[in-house]
């Protein structure tokens, strides 16, 4: 039974608490009635009552459906942009490690920049260039996540392929294809889940960044970080308006973050042993 | 055995295994980076937009002579890499090209003082993040405590998950708006510059105070921390002669990683404080569409990251000869 607690504590309770945030907000349009663009000027900036549950803004919009409509575009945007990371790391990745040393060192100097350059530099370099909308975010998100998912795979592929089982598949006369897909991926998988879920974070974070400064989605379209960014205007006198999104902001961050460091714990026995 | 005859260069420059050569491969790698990242800028922001003439244009009805000095001066119309070429020469003697935006105005004009003024706040707002990370880390890194173990935990994990600009908002509405004690935003007093600093500082030093602590956690778990505390070393005496030399090298990577994160948090908390560097002048560029003047910036950016990471790679090597006398 001792055993079986921590793996309750500090994996599954972070794994439903984001399980929960994802329920609530694609059920969002069915939990709340309002709609998150409808103004009310009768009743602008007004504080949380049992009508409008997390107040209105400044023009009279409901703030729980904005929010909901917030958080589901950040989620949408880094489930989208982390799967198309990790596809694309995956693929260098094992390019990477299963080829010559020529074929590596280009891949991995490339990745090398990548990983190490500031990544809002190139988002921005992106949105001034591509054409505003959600497909040119998601190009410039990914565009900048793809390296670490490919420098681990490439790591984790160049230990794979010393193991008997795929020197076996070689001998037996396995294709290079056959190999990387039916033996070394399935073996190298664990990591990228840990990845995907602390990049997940990550992209809200840059995300909701870009569209604070105004850089991001179009300022019509709710969005945490644009909310927030609206909210400072009314810090005085209706701190709501801002904070409110600012917590659904942190709240769902922290969520993603713990269970990616309790799945990164959980998936690596060394670091395991390391925190007990 | 043949093929590293056919280098003329003497061995010690060539061999990884050195330290002359280590630093010549980190030179060589910092430029090739340099040369690539701001040639993709170029590519992007000079060519695929629009065509700079009409850019600089704006409208109006350009002077013959005018024009014919310009397409000199920044080889308008020429082959790219030519144009590239222009760009990095005109570079090197301070000219930055002309913002489409200030119709023609120089780039260096603008970008001088915001670079001066980034700066200017950027320095107190790492070396907050360092100090409060050592001292963090310090205090935490040998406890016996579980309660303070795991309330350092969350602290670290809240402070990783909170973008820069949520510490802003919250900052601002506490430490401005309630109590009065700073001001809002501006930089007319250095005053104006403690709410910045502290907003770029938190996030950093969390992540900086993570790393710095599993690293001592692991140095004082060492046989020679050991030695040392059955000596009868004070614990300051271990923990300054011992365990942060030790702990120092990883340290230092994670600050030239971080340095990265410096640079774009530039961006959010320049904005928010109206603070007039060289990020707020890149997001009002973006949002004029004013390509040479965002192209600027990114190469000033480039060049600060690439010179940090070079640095910090020569100090490591220096300070840590297991780095490249390894055999690999």
């Amino acid at each position: 039974m001792k055993i079986k607690r921590p793996f309750f504590c500090d994996t599954f309770a972070p794994a439903l608490a984001v399980g929960l945030l994802v329920l609530t907000v694609l059920a969002g349009p069915f939990l709340v009635r309002q709609s998150p663009y409808q103004s009310e000027f009768a009743h602008v900036l007004q504080a949380p009552s049992l009508n409008h549950w997390l107040g209105t803004d400044e023009l009279g919009r409901d703030m729980t459906s904005r929010i909901l409509r917030g958080a589901r575009m950040s989620l949408l945007i880094a489930a989208t942009v982390q799967s198309a990371a990790a596809l694309l790391g995956i693929l260098v990745g094992l390019i990477a490690g299963y080829s010559n040393r020529m074929i590596d060192g280009v891949l991995m100097s490339l990745v090398d920049v990548m990983y190490g350059f500031p990544a809002l530099v190139i988002v921005i370099v992106l949105v001034a260039v591509l054409p505003p909308g959600v497909p040119s975010l998601i190009a410039a998100l990914t565009f900048v996540s793809w390296a670490l998912p490919a420098s681990v795979m490439r790591s984790k592929v160049m230990l794979l392929r010393n193991e008997e089982y795929v020197v076996a598949a070689q001998a037996l006369g396995a294709s290079r294809v056959r190999i990387l897909f039916r033996h070394v991926l399935p073996n190298a998988i664990g990591p990228m889940i840990v990845l995907f879920t602390q990049g997940a974070a990550a992209t809200i974070i840059s995300e909701s960044a870009l569209s604070y400064m105004g850089l991001g989605l179009p300022t019509s379209y709710p969005t945490l970080g644009g909310m927030i960014a609206k909210g400072r205007d009314y810090l005085l006198g209706s701190p709501h308006v801002a904070l409110v999104p600012t917590c659904a902001l942190v709240l769902t961050i922290l969520c993603i973050n713990r269970l990616g460091n309790a799945l990164r714990l959980h998936l690596d026995p060394r670091l395991q042993r390391f925190q007990n | 055995m043949m093929k590293s005859r056919m280098f003329v260069a003497p061995r010690a420059l060539i061999s990884r295994q050195s330290f002359l050569g280590y630093c010549l491969w980190s030179t060589v790698r910092a430029v090739s980076t340099l040369v690539c990242a701001t040639f993709g800028a170029f590519v992007a922001l000079r060519i695929a937009p629009a065509d700079p003439l009409t850019m600089l244009a704006a409208g109006r009805q350009l002077d013959p002579a005018l024009e014919a000095a310009w397409r000199l001066r920044y080889g308008f119309g020429q082959p790219i890499l030519v144009q590239y070429l222009i760009y990095m020469h005109n570079l090197l003697q301070g000219d930055f090209g002309l913002s489409y935006y200030y119709a023609g105005k120089p780039v260096v004009a603008l970008i001088e003082p915001a670079l001066r003024m980034t700066i200017l706040w950027q320095i107190p707002a790492l070396a907050l993040a360092i100090a409060g990370a050592i001292a963090l880390a310090m205090t935490t890194a040998n406890t016996r405590s579980r309660w303070v173990d795991s309330a350092t935990n969350w602290l670290l994990l809240i402070g990783f998950s909170t973008p820069e600009f949520v510490v802003a908002t919250v900052l601002v509405s506490i430490f401005a708006l309630q109590l009065h004690m700073l001001p809002v935003a501006g930089v007319t007093t250095p005053i104006h510059f403690v709410l910045p600093s502290i907003c770029m500082a938190l996030p950093l030093c969390a992540s900086l105070s993570q790393v710095l602590r599993n690293e001592l956690t692991e140095v004082f778990q060492k046989d020679y921390t050991r030695t040392a505390r059955a000596k009868g070393l004070s614990a300051l005496r271990i923990l300054t002669a011992h365990a942060l030399p030790n702990a120092a090298l990883p340290f230092l990577m994670v600050v030239s990683y971080q340095i990265g994160r410096c640079i774009g948090g530039a961006f959010l908390i320049e904005s928010i404080f109206n603070i007039p560097g060289v990020g707020r002048l890149a997001v009002s560029a973006v949002l004029q569409r004013d390509y040479p003047v965002v192209l600027a910036v990114t190469v000033v950016m480039t060049l600060a990251f690439v010179a940090s990471s070079l640095l910090v790679d020569l100090l490591a090597g220096f300070l840590d000869p297991r780095i490249h006398g390894s055999e690999r």
